[in-house]
């Protein structure tokens, strides 16, 4: 047991594991606004990493819609539901984490295991609206409207306080020094599943006739080499960034570092879950249209500080410029610039690798081309 | 509250090795014409019986277990093998695993070499390891191609294109995957590690409620990290049991809190099959 400073939470917690911090922590930001639910993401990493026999049900990177969806089925509402209710003061979280909540003897943190049934179907809820029904014949004649619902996409946090990692008996898995990657040893696995009703994402999951648990590894032989994950890199949308993010408690964020920017300098991205105390590492920008109150559940205190920022964007031209980056270049950017109205990203050697206009410059077409002997519509 | 605590602490005093009474002495009996290797031998009627108290494990989280509350083991050696004989009672016979299905299994451990005293029976520490024999009852359907997987997971059936699955699985299955028992070395809480090395053979058997398991293995192995049994001498172990239907797993695990005696017959002694009054015709 350890006494940590979780920053996400603005307090101390206890955590049932040796404090151990990485030189680097990777972390994704996931822009909800611009998701569509292609699944692009999820077939990329399952064409890599999961397409051996037993995996077949198995998405290390999912879409899930809210609030309906959930993969494994309701994944959350089980673990809000045992951590009990909080709130947000400040910035500090009055409640329980799931470690807190548990009694440390016979359980290290409030778990719950899915079965099969919970695992075996990916897409339930999808697109399944909230906020009241839409009959036949319905229309919409408000400007805004009660009717909403959001895709999100999901993949390990690679938490800085893995539940994963210290509900592990066997020691198994483990969290690299190098980038904060948390893997499953799968010569120590076992099969006991404890890291699977620990995980509060639901993102640790046993594959039954291997009998080991499996994860979402963070395309770290990608990561070694600089470059984005699948997930990142495969995005058709380009709503996800990718970078190292720095937990100010160990050091000042850097402003040109674009997940530092967006996570602690604009802070218009979120942590999913930041009352489960798992210190999460994948950051959402939360979805504007959706109700605030729900979104504080799923982000906490900060979300309307985030729309706020969110829809300032066409003022706010550096933050224009980065959110332009997402989805540019293969390679982690690891810090950027917006010079001239122009998105610069650079590598891991200070090398551009991406650069981007925040507007792109009208182009006009003429509606008949000469060259192909053919008339177009889209002459912009 | 209060007999709860006093158990752990006790249980806790167990664990460090302080006034942990052995058990009941658990004769192995010499057999001159061979072990008997299946569980149905009705040559095992003859052996003497040693039934033990099982106990839900209460010193390391996850704590739990315990719906198996004894076991009755028999054993024989004929100077070359040794056949240990455990039963016990479980109305279902759990041999699937899913993400929520649980395997039967019991295991054996032993003191590697011949350490005296006795290391902790729990798991051994880092300078005594152990090594423990545990046979799962779903290794045994997997080794006798009766797994039934494919009913629980039918979309794993049927030709699989991706060549990465079978590589991926020799990394995974490092240890003897298709044999019932699985040998481990552990010098403490955490530290269980197959071992490649597999010397131990099971049989089971499962009728009327009740497992029945065999496991076999040469008296001195060419490994030296091993238990080493000697006719006329004792060795320790210990007995742990896991009924799939309570979901155990792990450290939740019926358990003997000391160790066993094995008290091995010296080979003189006269004891053969056909002392026992069994023909060796076809029971093997």
């Amino acid at each position: 047991m350890s006494r940590v400073f979780n920053w996400q939470l603005g307090r101390e917690m206890d955590y049932p594991y040796e404090d151990a911090r990485p030189a680097k922590q990777i972390a994704w930001v996931f822009d909800l606004n611009k998701c569509i639910a292609c699944q692009t993401c999820s077939v990329a990493c399952k064409m890599t990493w999961s397409s051996g026999r037993g995996q077949e049900y198995m998405f290390w990177n999912n879409v899930e819609t809210k609030p309906y969806g959930g993969y494994p089925k309701a994944w959350d509402l089980t673990v809000l539901e045992k951590i009990g209710p909080g709130s947000w003061k400040d910035g500090v979280y009055e409640g329980k984490t799931i470690f807190e909540a548990a009694d440390q003897r016979n359980e290290k943190m409030v778990g719950h295991r899915p079965g099969d049934e919970e695992w075996n179907h990916p897409n339930i809820g999808e697109d399944v609206i909230a906020g009241g029904e839409m009959p036949q014949g319905a229309h919409i004649v408000d400007e805004t409207h009660p009717l909403w619902f959001f895709y999100m996409p999901r993949i390990c946090n690679h938490c800085t306080h893995p539940a994963c990692l210290a509900a592990c008996p066997r020691r198994a898995i483990y969290k690299r020094e190098e980038d904060g990657i948390v893997l499953i040893d799968q010569s120590r696995c076992r099969g006991y599943r404890e890291c699977v009703k620990g995980c509060p994402y639901g993102k640790s999951l046993f594959r039954a006739n291997h009998e080991v648990s499996e994860k979402c590894i963070g395309c770290y032989p990608k990561i070694e080499k600089g470059k984005q994950t699948q997930c990142v890199e495969n995005c058709i949308g380009k709503i996800r960034g990718q970078g190292f993010v720095t937990d100010p408690k160990q050091g000042k964020p850097n402003p040109d570092n674009p997940i530092d920017f967006l996570v602690h300098v604009r802070k218009v991205a979120l942590p999913l879950y930041p009352q489960f105390g798992t210190g999460p590492n994948v950051y959402y920008i939360p979805p504007i249209h959706t109700p605030t109150d729900f979104l504080e559940q799923m982000f906490g205190g900060g979300v309307q500080h985030a729309i706020d920022t969110y829809r300032n964007v066409p003022q706010d031209e550096t933050l224009a410029g980065l959110l332009q980056l997402f989805g540019s270049s293969p390679e982690i950017m690891e810090t950027f610039a917006v010079k001239k109205k122009v998105a610069l990203g650079y590598n891991r050697d200070g090398k551009k690798v991406a650069a981007v206009p925040i507007t792109e410059p009208p182009q006009l077409r003429k509606s008949f081309d000469r060259k192909r002997d053919a008339y177009r519509l889209d002459v912009t | 509250m209060r007999i709860r605590s006093l158990l752990a602490v006790s249980l806790i005093a167990l664990a460090h090795g302080a006034a942990a009474a052995p058990l009941e002495e658990m004769r192995v009996v010499f057999v001159r014409d061979g072990v008997f290797a299946s569980p149905v031998d009705d040559a095992w009627a003859a052996i003497p019986e040693s039934t033990y108290d099982l106990h839900a494990q209460q010193i390391i989280p996850p704590v739990g277990g315990g719906s198996v509350t004894k076991v009755s083991v028999r054993a024989t050696h004929d100077g070359e093998e040794v056949a240990i004989r455990l039963a016990w009672a479980d109305p279902s016979a759990d041999r699937g695993v899913g993400v929520n299905t649980f395997r039967d299994a019991v295991a054996i451990g032993f003191p590697i070499g011949r350490p005296d005293p006795a290391p902790s029976p729990f798991m051994g520490d880092p300078e005594h390891p152990v090594v423990i024999w545990q046979w799962a009852a779903d290794f045994d359907a997997n080794a006798e191609g009766n797994s039934r997987f494919g009913e629980r997971y039918p979309h794993s059936e049927g030709v699989w294109i991706f060549p990465q699955d079978m590589s991926v699985r020799r990394q995974v299955r490092g240890w003897r995957g298709q044999e019932p028992v699985i040998e481990y070395i552990a010098r403490g809480f955490g530290t269980l590690t197959p071992r490649m090395e597999a010397s131990v053979e099971g049989v089971s058997d499962y009728r009327d409620n009740h497992w029945t398991v065999v496991l076999r293995r040469k008296l001195i192995t060419s490994n030296a990290t091993d238990a080493a049994f000697v006719a006329g001498e004792t060795t320790p172990f210990i007995i742990a049991i896991w009924n799939g239907e309570h979901e155990e797993v792990n450290g939740r695990k019926a358990v003997t809190y000391a160790w066993i005696p094995a008290k091995f017959d010296g080979l003189g002694s006269t004891t053969t099959k056909s002392d026992v009054g069994v023909s060796r015709e076809g029971d093997r």
